[in-house]
Order: C-alpha cells, then sequence, then structure tokens
C-alpha cells in the first residue's frame, strides 16, 4: 500500500463501497430511527416506534407470518431439489454433468422479470398449463395455480434454485474423497457412506445456500407480486410500498432493518452449525 | 436397491433442469404465439410481438438506456478490476481474500434494501432531480453490484497468469503500462472478456435498484417491462423476454468456451 501510484485502483473501488453502499446503506438504517411527520417528512428525533410497529401492528405481524412462511417452504424445497443437483455436478463427469451446469448458471442469470413472466404464462387461469390440461380433458375447470402462496412458492423456488445449486455444489466438491473412501473400506454401504459422511461434512455449505435462499426470497417483491396477484405481501412487498405509497420512509428502513435481522439470523444459524460440528468434521 | 436409489436420483436431477428451464421455454413459445392466448401445441408462427416490442418507443428508449449502462458498468467494473489483481500482484493472499470477500456484500444484501437507500440518499442530495443525476446513481448502483463478479472471475483468471512473464518483461525494462497493455491484457483476453460479459448481464438485468430510482424519462429496460405487465397481458413482453434469456444464454455459453464456468465458481477437480 505503499506507492499510490500502483495501489489508486483498489482506493478507487473502496471509495465508490463506501460512498455508493455502505453509506446510503447505514443512514437508512438508521433512518429506521427516525420519527414520521407526514408522506415523506420526517424528523431526527430518535424513536423505537418504528420497529415496534413493525412488531405489534397485526398487519404487519401477519406479513411477517407470510415471509417467514414462504421463506421457510422456498429454503425447503430449493434443498430438496438443490441437493441432488448439487451432488450430480459436485461428482459426475462427462458431457451431461457440463450441460447441468450451464443450464443452472443460465437460469441464474435469466433475468428475474422474465422467469417470473414465464411462470405467469404457464400457470395463470387461462394459461398454457392450464389449456393443455383443459385440451386434454384431465380437467374441466382450469386450476387456481396463480394469485394465491402456491404460484409464489413455485415460481421462488425455481428463481431461488440455482444459488443452492452452486453453493452447496461447491461444499460438496470440496470434501476430501479419502473421507469417503476410508469409510468404504470400513464396510459402510452407499447409503451409509452419505448420511454419515458425505451429507454432514456439506451440510454448511448447504445452509450457506440456503441463507442466501432466503434473503432473496423474503426481499423479491416482483415475484410476490405478479404470481401473487397482490394477494401475498412479505416484507420485500410491504418495504416497495410504504416506499412509493404511503411515502413512510423511517417504517419502510425498520421493516428493512427486521429484514436483513432475519437474513442475517439465517447467517448465524449456518455459523452456529459450523461452530457445533467441531474442528474434526470441518469440510476444507 | 441402490440401483433404484440412483434411478431416483437421476430423475430428480432432470426434473430439477426441466424445471430450471421451463419458465424460458415458456416464454419463447408465446412470443411466437399469433394470438394472446397460448395453446399447445402452438396453433402458428407469428413475429407480431418482436413487430409491437421494436415499433414501442418506450421500450426502445430504454432498451437503449439499459444497453449504455451495461457496457458502462461492465467495462468500468473489469478494468477496475483488472488494475485491483495487478495492484495486489505482491500483496499478502489474506488482504487479496479481504477484498474478495468484501466485494462480495452487494451481492449479499438484499437490492430492496440497496435500492430504497440509495434513493433517499439521492433524493436528499437532490441528486434525483434531474435525469442525469438519477442515471449517474443508477450506473453506479450496477457497477457496484457488478464488481464482485468482475472482482472475482478477473482475480482468478489472473493467479492463473505466469509470473515470470511479468518479471522477464520489467527486467528486459518494460514500463507497468507497457506490461500492462502488451502483456497481461492479451494473455487474459479471454478471463476479461468473461468479466465484462458477467458484469454487462449484472447491470442489464438488473431490475430493483432501476426500479426505485426510476423516473418517467428515466427508466432501464426491467422496469420499464414490469409497467407495461401492470397495464396489459399480451405477448409482446415474452418478445422481449425471449430476446434477454438468448442473451443470457449466449453470454454463459462464451464464458464458459473462454474460461470455464469450473474455475469461475471453483469447482475445479482436484483429483
Amino acid at each position: 500500500m505503499r506507492d499510490f501510484a500502483r495501489t489508486w485502483p483498489l482506493w478507487l473501488i473502496a471509495a465508490v463501497f463506501l460512498v455508493h453502499f455502505v453509506v446510503p446503506v447505514a443512514l437508512f438504517m438508521t433512518l429506521g430511527f427516525a420519527t414520521y411527520v407526514q408522506p415523506g417528512i420526517w424528523t431526527t428525533d430518535l424513536t423505537f416506534a418504528n420497529y415496534q410497529r413493525a412488531l405489534t401492528d397485526e398487519y404487519a405481524l401477519g406479513v411477517l407470518l407470510v415471509t417467514l412462511k414462504i421463506g421457510a417452504i422456498v429454503t425447503g424445497l430449493c434443498v430438496l431439489l438443490g441437493y441432488p443437483v448439487a451432488y450430480y455436478i459436485a461428482r459426475e463427469r462427462g458431457r451431461t454433468r457440463h450441460l447441468v451446469l450451464i443450464i443452472v448458471t443460465a437460469s441464474l442469470f435469466t433475468n428475474l422479470i422474465v422467469r417470473t413472466y414465464g411462470w405467469m404464462v404457464f400457470l395463470t387461469p387461462r394459461g398454457l398449463l392450464n389449456n393443455v390440461l383443459l385440451d386434454v380433458g384431465l380437467i374441466e375447470r382450469p386450476l387456481k395455480l396463480m394469485f394465491n402462496e402456491a404460484g409464489v412458492i413455485i415460481g421462488m423456488t425455481q428463481i431461488n434454485l440455482p444459488v443452492l445449486v452452486l453453493v452447496a455444489a461447491v461444499a460438496i466438491q470440496g470434501i476430501d474423497r479419502v473421507l469417503e473412501q476410508a469409510a468404504a473400506v470400513a464396510g459402510a454401504g452407499p447409503l451409509r457412506i452419505f448420511t454419515k459422511v458425505t451429507w454432514p461434512l456439506s451440510l454448511v455449505g448447504v445452509l450457506s445456500g440456503s441463507a442466501l435462499v432466503f434473503a432473496l426470497t423474503i426481499s423479491n417483491f416482483i415475484t410476490a407480486d405478479f404470481l401473487g396477484g397482490g394477494r401475498v405481501m412479505i416484507l420485500g412487498t410491504m418495504v416497495r410500498q410504504l416506499m412509493t405509497r404511503s411515502l413512510n420512509y423511517p417504517y419502510a428502513a425498520a421493516l428493512s432493518g427486521l429484514l436483513l435481522l432475519l437474513a442475517l439470523a439465517a447467517m448465524l444459524c449456518v455459523v452456529f452449525v459450523y461452530r457445533s460440528l467441531g474442528p474434526s468434521r470441518r469440510a476444507a | 436397491m441402490a440401483r433404484l436409489i440412483r434411478i431416483f436420483y437421476l430423475g430428480v436431477v432432470a426434473l430439477a433442469c426441466g424445471y430450471l428451464l421451463l419458465p424460458t421455454i415458456v416464454v419463447t413459445l408465446a412470443s411466437f404465439s399469433p394470438s394472446a392466448a397460448l395453446r399447445f401445441p402452438p396453433t402458428g408462427f407469428s413475429l407480431r410481438w418482436y413487430e409491437n416490442f421494436f415499433a414501442r418507443e418506450e421500450f426502445l428508449d430504454a432498451f437503449g438506456l439499459s444497453l449504455s449502462l451495461a457496457i458502462a458498468a461492465a467495462t468500468l467494473a473489469t478494468g477496475l478490476a483488472l488494475l485491483a489483481a495487478v495492484a495486489l500482484r505482491e500483496s499478502r493472499p489474506s488482504l487479496r481474500q479481504a477484498v474478495q470477500g468484501t466485494a462480495l456484500l452487494p451481492i449479499i444484501l438484499p437490492t430492496v434494501v440497496y435500492g430504497p437507500a440509495l434513493l433517499i440518499l439521492a433524493a436528499q442530495l437532490w441528486l434525483t432531480r434531474s435525469a442525469a443525476g438519477t442515471i449517474a446513481v443508477i450506473g453506479l448502483a450496477h457497477l457496484v453490484l457488478a464488481l464482485p463478479f468482475a472482482i472475482q472471475v478477473v482475480f482468478t483468471n489472473y493467479d492463473g497468469l505466469e509470473a515470470s512473464l511479468e518479471e522477464g518483461a520489467r527486467i528486459a525494462g518494460a514500463t507497468r503500462s507497457r506490461i500492462l497493455t502488451r502483456i497481461i491484457v492479451p494473455l487474459m483476453a479471454p478471463g476479461l472478456i468473461a468479466s465484462f460479459l458477467f458484469a454487462f448481464l449484472i447491470s442489464f438485468d438488473e431490475p430493483i435498484v432501476s426500479l426505485f430510482l426510476a423516473r418517467h424519462d428515466v427508466t432501464t429496460l426491467p422496469p420499464r417491462i414490469l409497467t407495461y405487465l401492470r397495464f396489459r397481458s399480451d405477448p409482446t413482453v415474452a418478445a422481449v423476454s425471449t430476446i434477454m434469456s438468448l442473451l443470457a444464454i449466449a453470454a454463459i455459453i462464451v464464458i464458459d468456451r473462454l474460461v470455464g464456468l469450473d474455475r469461475i465458481f471453483g469447482l475445479t477437480r482436484k483429483d
């Protein structure tokens, strides 16, 4: 760090991060303790009223409950469906495996709105799935797959699946194969090797991925809005509405703070599990 | 039994891949559908939704702005990442890991928090009063969000570069800028292009921050699509969605060919 002529790019990056990321987010978090006066206006009198309202108001609590429920279900589904894919990417070889990796990455980088829209077209009462099912004669009336929690969960699971797959794949990849071979030599069957060696050693990766998926799910108001038809409110939706409609910025900031706390709690779970595994069982 | 488990496992993988591809396939089908109602098998073939997209000024303006911002953000992100990698050449690995780790923060923080935070501060500073100010705020935000990917790709790629080449050039008396332009950039071209494409996609697709900061005269493509969707439900959105998906798939395949997705994600096998 001695000569500035060489290190200025680092300082520039640091400056951009500080000015355009750290400072705005930090200020926004303090705004959660400001006093709301009227739409768009607040004073700097410090108060806990916004947080208190977020945790006692019946409407906010209802939203919080739905948020936790959808976040938990989506995260669970992502683990169930994503772990085998992660295992496949980490352990198989050849062309199919490469294709799977490309599919996962490409869908991660497909626009959020595009994916949400794809699900709308597929699930809507007069959409692709219902039309096909009606044509075939499997159903007589269109199924209600959208404008409810089920639709939001179907869409959000697909949207966040790649995140879990990639994080978990890296964790499984990092496991020393010698451990599995040793278990096999000791006479353990494939299933036992998986439950006693592979799964516990990849657990931290799975949980890190889950924490990310959870944070992404509870913030994704776009998918919740379009697939929920305005009927499924999550924390992200509430922040969005407070910011653009009611203009109650301090309350929006407090709810954002709550959202961050939830995401942070999910991350802390990972640390806790990591600690409890003890040094001998930690994956490299 | 073991065989049954394997069949089940491969079945789940196939199912998951189908599930991941489904929205993109549906969107593509819808974009070529002659009618607004979607049927399967398709009842015909039409390009009317593409025509409608390219005939609408609101979409074209947004497309142009998104394209300019993405090119600017991707160029800056890649350039800065490269210069940072070079600057960190001789420093401790722990410092480089710290830089890489800190750079991840913006993609971990939910954008539903970042967007409002930027909007409030920018509004307080009167930056959102002008179109130029708004564009600058959105552009810098895209840079912040794209940098983690650029840093990851460029750093990984720079590590693979033979340090002796740089050393030799320096001993031969080449200046720092000459080493950069004549040795590092040509040798790292694949990595730099990959970084550019990643950063480009991040900026071009960024929906949330842009949505919070959008003004009637400054709107990137994703928020524009959202506005359109709110009032109409014809497949014009499917047409633009297909274009955007193709762009993403093409970029990912090019990145994979140039540097390999395995290397970028840290999935290279040790055995």
